[in-house]
């Protein structure tokens, strides 16, 4: 019996993927474990291994085209097994069984649930049905939350499809209510800090802060899908890619030091930036930081990134006038924006987060 | 101001000021002078108006539709009673092919304002040729006009209006209605306009669209429902012909999930036109199929065991709305 190629989850958040490339075309024979067929998820692209030995019997989709994660792509013909009735298709064996809402490869759902999937801009696909025999309604789609992903249609014709996925998530973030609290914080300890031991940077220094603070700021943690703080502390952070914007995941950041968290941020860049990143390295964050410091800005408005409710933005600290016991003095400064989704967050704790965050950059001490 | 009357009482109210306000208004029918009607609907009629305007007539449905649609053409608005709705069967070429056709075919030059009260539904154990509810071969027939009261209010408007009207009106009044108390407004002019539904009850769940004696079970199921957090919608729909569909599409917008339910049979019913105009019109509104409830294809049993098994009652409407709810269906 021919062995199912499937569009594989590589994270918790990801709900479909897209066929980047095949590499091997039907006809072609396979080992075990040989790279099949590459695809592209959120942020990173992936190479499928062959599920067995055989040829490719049949691949499913095109390049391009987009699969709900579980989806059979394709089949592995074992040896013996005849590549004529696999392209007949009236083979017994390719008789999926029925799986989420999909009977015979159509999604079922109510009238009324399609029209709203259309008025979002959502694929019905991977939704999961209430009604009998897995029928899509109104309310699945109302409360469907990440595993709706917007349908490929509303991708502008002539969209790169690298762009694909940040355009997706920007139409998402777009329905969201957003609100932000600003500040400038005065950092001439961290900023000489810095200067003086040479071996960690903002981002790292951030990360940091962060960390360590939403231990307390539960609610600058929340997650949009389940409303309520997660409970790992992973903080996503916004890298300039030749591919686009990456977001690793510094894992576990409130329990890292200064150091670890310097060199898991090294060791990201790296792999953002020559685009081999892998699944565990993406997805997952409960908060992000956007740093614009390295281009010499300094003030960045920075977006969420759904499931996330908030992101805390810095840009360069520089020398700016201040009022320091009543005289005008030069002192590093350094403008922090939190945005948030309001429908989670209110602005009394974004408020005192970012004033904690503040205080931190001014005294770093008070973080030990 | 109202006051709580018998539907009896309220068909009654209604003939008593459309003949004092309309001397052309008269009544035909069996048995309904000497006896007062088998449900009392004409008590005390012959006594205000004399036998000329309330007369007797001799058992025979062709002639009473006949001689109706005579008077109708001449200028009168004859009120004629058809005993039980069953019997209408014996006047069909009077009704269909006569009263229905005679304003179109003569282009207008004459009207017919008949009212064929025609007493109908399912009580105890009064056997198949006595309980039917024909409503729907004369919503099919164009040129009639098809009311139907649920309660003493609509007894008494629709009555009013339907004597008032130009077009030939069937008015199927349910036997087991003609105790029930309900509320009427204190006012000789209180019509109920022909061609309008009345949303009994607003929720957002479910709605269930229905006329005649099945509001009042709707009602019921209604309540039952509530109990178990359901919302449901209940449409009295009033007049079957012509239908309003605005009040229909309304509400299956707000709800999403309709169920139309109706003592008739069920197979070619007027719910499965309503059903298929939703279907037409209201497609991208609906989340669940549209469920008709009505009674089974056979003719109404006499044994009361399975004649109350047959047709729509409270709990089987509760039951569907559970299901219709809940995703089941």
């Amino acid at each position: 019996m021919p062995v199912e190629i499937v569009m594989p989850k590589l994270g918790l958040t990801m709900a479909s993927g897209t066929i980047a490339r095949w590499i091997k075309a039907p006809g072609d024979a396979v080992r075990a474990g040989e790279p099949l067929v590459e695809v592209s998820t959120d942020k990173i692209t992936y190479e499928v291994e062959s599920p067995a030995s055989g040829t490719v019997a049949r691949a499913n989709g095109k390049d391009g085209d987009e699969f709900a994660c579980g989806d059979v792509i394709g089949y592995i013909a074992l040896a013996g097994e005849s590549d004529i009735a696999l392209a007949g298709e009236s083979a017994a064996p390719f008789v999926e069984a029925p799986r989420e809402s999909a009977t015979n490869g159509r999604v079922i759902s109510s009238p009324a649930a399609r029209r709203l999937a259309r008025e979002l801009g959502v694929t019905l696909r991977g939704v999961l049905g209430s009604g009998p025999r897995g029928r899509i309604t109104l309310d699945d789609v109302r409360h469907g939350g990440p595993s709706l992903t917007p349908a490929h249609t509303a991708f502008p014709p002539r969209l790169a499809s690298a762009r694909r996925a940040i355009y997706r998530k920007m139409v998402e973030v777009g329905q969201v209510p957003l609100a932000q609290v600003e500040t400038v914080a005065r950092v001439d300890a961290v900023h000489a800090l810095m200067h003086r031991r040479a071996d960690f940077g903002w981002t790292a220094f951030a990360v940091f802060a962060v960390g360590r603070l939403l231990r307390e700021h539960a609610d600058l943690r929340t997650d949009a899908a389940t409303g309520a703080p997660s409970d790992r502390i992973d903080v996503g952070v916004a890298a300039d890619t030749p591919h686009g914007l990456i977001v690793p995941v510094v894992r576990d950041a409130d329990r890292r030091s200064l150091a670890e968290i310097q060199s898991e941020i090294v060791r990201l860049a790296a792999l953002a930036r020559d685009g081999s990143i892998g699944a565990s390295d993406i997805g997952g964050a409960c908060f992000s930081l956007s740093n614009v410091g390295p281009q010499g800005v300094e003030r960045v408005s920075p977006l969420p990134d759904p499931p996330q409710t908030a992101i805390l933005g810095i840009g360069a600290a520089t020398q700016r006038p201040a009022v320091i016991e009543g005289v005008v003095a030069a002192a590093w400064m350094l403008t922090c924006v939190v945005t948030f989704d309001h429908r989670f967050i209110d602005g009394a704790p974004a408020a005192r987060f970012l004033a904690a965050f503040a205080a931190a950059c001014t005294d770093p001490g008070v973080l030990l | 101001m109202s006051r709580t009357v018998t539907f009896t009482e309220a068909t009654l109210e209604a003939m008593r000021e459309e003949m004092r306000r309309d001397a052309t208004v008269f009544l035909m029918g069996e048995d309904i002078a000497k006896q007062g009607g088998i449900f009392g609907q004409f008590k005390g009629l012959p006594q205000e108006f004399g036998l000329d305007r309330v007369r007797d007539t001799p058992i025979s449905e062709a002639a009473l539709v006949g001689a109706g649609v005579g008077a109708a053409l001449t200028g009168c608005r004859p009120v004629v009673d058809m005993h039980f709705a069953d019997f209408i069967t014996c006047a069909m070429d009077e009704v269909v092919n006569q009263a229905a056709k005679l304003r179109y075919m003569f282009g207008e030059q004459c009207i017919v304002p008949m009212t064929l009260r025609a007493p109908d539904g399912i009580t105890k154990s009064a056997g198949s040729q006595h309980s039917q509810a024909l409503e729907g071969w004369f919503v099919h027939t164009p040129g009639l006009e098809v009311v139907v009261p649920a309660d003493a209010e609509d007894a008494k408007g629709l009555l009013k209006a339907a004597i008032r009207s130009d077009n030939p009106t069937l008015y199927f009044e349910h036997k087991a209605l003609f105790p029930q108390k309900g509320a009427v407004p204190d006012d000789d002019d209180f019509l109920v306009p022909i061609g309008k539904a009345k949303t009994m009850r607003d929720g957002n769940d479910v709605c269930i669209v229905t006329y005649g004696i099945t509001v009042g079970r709707a009602m019921e199921a209604a309540s039952e429902l509530e109990a178990d957090g359901i919302d449901a919608t209940v449409i009295n729909l009033r007049t079957l012909w012509p239908l309003d569909f605005d009040a229909i599409v309304d509400a299956v917008a707000r709800t999403h999930r309709v169920i139309v339910a109706h003592e008739a049979v069920r197979v070619g019913g007027v719910g499965a036109e309503i059903a298929a105009f939703i279907g037409e019109h209201c497609f991208d509104e609906l989340d669940a199929p549209v469920v008709r409830l009505g009674a089974a294809h056979v003719p109404v049993p006499f044994a009361p065991v399975l004649q109350e098994a047959m047709y729509p009652r409270a709990p089987m409407i509760a039951d569907t709305a559970r299901r219709v709810v809940r995703r089941e269906l």
